[in-house]
């Protein structure tokens, strides 16, 4: 088990440049999450810790080795690809030794490694069959198992639980972060689903184009999101952003949205030269709350275009601002479509991004 | 009738013209080869023959040679098969997983070479093989085929390549396979398919190539089995339906059996759940 040091990393396919000024480094036994949208630079830096891909600049080093030019075959970290990669022509047993038998261990040693496996992982009854025999579950779980076979330094996931489905999945997630904390080896899971990132992390990478945006605990980056584009990337639903104009006076700070409406802001010191700054407020579903009314003429009445009740709480979208509103209430809220409602933020718990590098401001 | 019993009697009936094309001339063959000499030019053709018999096979077996002719056949055939499997193997998969400089270029290169026929490059090969003194050498004849066969089995070999997914090896390597412990491991056996079915192609085209070996193998000691029916076809005053009839008929038998044996390659599925 080993800590991971990515320092000034770089990546070329030919003349384009997909990863720039890559800066990590994951702790020993630490669980981090690299997440992203869509062609960001994720699957690319994996592959690159793994191996896979060569590295055109910076250095990459495993626990105080420099593996830049080590091949993935001596690097002694263990992938489980999106699409599990099992060896077809061989069993679940054969493919769980398959890197035992490639560093010569003895058949005892292997006979008492895929015991424990077949224990942890639940694949007593599997060994013998093929993987077309097997259910999507039970292949990521042999993917699993030959990773976790050979003890290495450090476990790569790329996406390993796109393919299933909702169920499994968030029962897998549990599994994958028990068997990290039983066996407590380093691991870099990468994904694009922030749900996944949020309840599986020790600590979060957000990367969007190339470059990595915030790294933190889920809460820190949940709570104080260094720019607009971590904020909303994580959380479900969506964080809301409303554009508009900072107005400070002395202690006295507004927000004033292209609408002319007014929302006051938790002022704080130095704000004197963000007077007359064009910015955007982001605001969680969670921190609107919603009232029914019957006047029209209120400053703040939104329209209510989609409820969704998921039971326990209502989601719901609302006209409001010229845009889209997205609201979470934690109970049971009776509203119908094209409902009038007053809408009202907790400022307080609201973050505010300059309009222009979309940096936090407050 | 249920619907589906319905369309395949409509399938067999629209097919049936056609089998019956493709079977037509098997069948005159066999019904020749089993005729006796004498039966065949009577006035009264008849499909059948009378008295079925299998003297033409002894006569083409004993008389005629024809022996000689499929045990060189079947030397050439599989030494040119071997040899382009073995050379197309490794270039197939540097064809489809090794990024190199040029490797579009010989990609159209191997194409372009197909398009030559090779009647228009054998006055050359002869010259060729008669410089090196190997002409009658069925080694010779071997090198010669495999390497106009080699193209197309390295594009067959390489788009059944393409098809095997990356990640297995890439698996396999981090697992601590060495780059070719891992295509031995890993990667050949899942090709077995594609190979089969290329080595299958090359096979048969070597099993029927006639110029060459007519050019190359002057001697009649070498010649090969298409070669050898041709002859059989020689003597002056009649042509003996009958002798080349078995004759052919005994030369698809090889080809049958290896068709049967590699079968079972042919329809096995390609990843067989290994991804997704
Ligand atoms: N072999 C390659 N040649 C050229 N460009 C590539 C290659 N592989 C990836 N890229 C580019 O690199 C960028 C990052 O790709 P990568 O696969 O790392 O994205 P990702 O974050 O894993 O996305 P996803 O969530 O869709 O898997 C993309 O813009 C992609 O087009
Ligand atoms: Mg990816």
């Amino acid at each position: 088990m080993s800590s991971i040091n990515v320092m000034d990393v770089a990546k070329f396919y030919g003349s384009q440049q997909v990863l720039f000024d890559v800066n990590v480094s994951i702790e020993h036994g630490e669980f981090v999450v690299l997440v992203g949208p869509s062609g960001c630079g994720k699957s690319t830096l994996l592959r690159m810790i793994a191996g896979l891909e060569s590295v055109s600049g910076g250095e990459i080093l495993l626990g105080d080795e420099l593996i830049n030019d080590v091949s993935p075959q001596k690097r002694d970290v263990a992938m489980v690809f999106q699409t599990y990669a099992l060896y077809p022509h061989m069993t679940v047993e054969e493919n769980i030794l398959f890197a035992l038998k490639m560093r010569n261990q003895s058949p005892q040693r292997c006979e008492v490694a895929l015991k424990e496996v077949s224990e942890i992982l639940g694949l007593g009854d599997l060994l013998d069959r093929y993987p077309k025999q097997l259910s999507g579950g039970q292949r990521q779980r042999v993917a699993m198992g030959r990773a976790i076979v050979r003890n290495p330094q450090a476990f790569l996931f790329d996406e390993p639980l796109s393919n299933l489905d909702a169920k499994l999945r968030s029962h897998m997630r549990t599994e994958i972060r028990g068997l990290h904390q039983r066996l407590g080896t380093t691991s870099v899971y990468v994904t694009h689903d922030q749900v996944e990132a949020m309840t599986m992390a020790d600590r979060i990478v957000v990367m969007n184009g190339g470059r990595i945006e915030q790294i933190g605990t889920p809460i820190e980056l949940y709570d104080n999101p260094a720019n607009k584009f971590v904020a909303g990337f994580l959380g479900s639903p969506t964080m809301n952003f409303v554009d508009g104009e900072l107005r400070v006076d002395g202690n006295d700070a507004i927000f004033v949205s292209h609408q002319e409406k007014k929302f006051q802001v938790g002022a704080h010191a130095n704000m004197g030269d963000l007077d007359k700054r064009r910015a955007t407020i982001g605001i969680r579903p969670q921190s609107i709350t919603l009232t029914p009314v019957d006047s029209q003429d209120d400053e703040l009445v939104g329209h209510v275009r989609v409820v969704e009740q998921t039971g326990s709480e209502t989601i719901s979208v609302v006209d409001f601002l010229d845009s889209e509103i997205i609201v979470q209430s934690p109970r049971r809220q009776l509203l119908h479509p094209d409902q009038a409602v007053r809408v009202e933020f907790d400022m307080a718990a609201a973050h505010m991004f300059d309009a222009q590098n979309g940096l936090r401001l407050n | 009738m249920s619907p589906k019993l319905k369309r395949s009697l409509i399938c067999w009936g629209l097919l049936s013209p056609i089998v019956v094309v493709i079977l037509f001339p098997y069948l005159t063959m066999l019904s020749t080869a089993l005729t006796a000499k004498s039966e065949i030019f009577v006035f009264e053709k008849s499909w059948f023959p009378k008295v079925p018999t299998l003297e033409n096979f002894a006569m083409v077996w004993t008389e005629r040679g024809f022996g000689r002719a499929l045990a060189n056949s079947l030397y050439i055939s599989i030494g040119a098969t071997l040899l382009s499997v073995i050379v197309a193997v490794p270039a197939a998969y540097a064809m489809s997983r090794l990024h190199f400089k040029g490797r579009n270029a010989y990609r159209i290169y191997l194409l372009i070479t197909q398009m030559i026929s090779p009647i228009v490059l054998i006055i050359g090969l002869f010259r060729l093989f008669a410089f090196l003194g190997m002409v009658n050498s069925m080694n010779a004849l071997i090198a010669a085929q495999s390497a106009f066969f080699m193209a197309f089995a390295i594009w067959m070999t390489a788009s059944y390549f393409d098809t095997v997914p990356k990640e297995l090896e890439e698996a396999a390597w981090l697992d601590g396979a060495g780059k070719f412990t891992a295509f031995m491991r890993v990667f050949l056996p899942l090709c077995l398919p594609g190979i089969a079915v290329t080595a299958l192609f090359t096979f048969i085209n070597s099993w029927n190539e006639y110029a060459l070996a007519l050019t190359l193998l002057r001697d009649n000691a070498s010649h090969t089995v298409p070669v050898a029916i041709a002859f059989l076809t020689g003597t002056l005053y009649e042509i003996e339906w009958n002798l080349i009839m078995a004759a052919t008929f005994m030369a698809t038998i090889p080809v049958a059996i290896i068709f049967a044996s590699i079968q079972r390659y042919l329809i096995r599925g390609l990843s067989l759940g290994g991804v997704k």
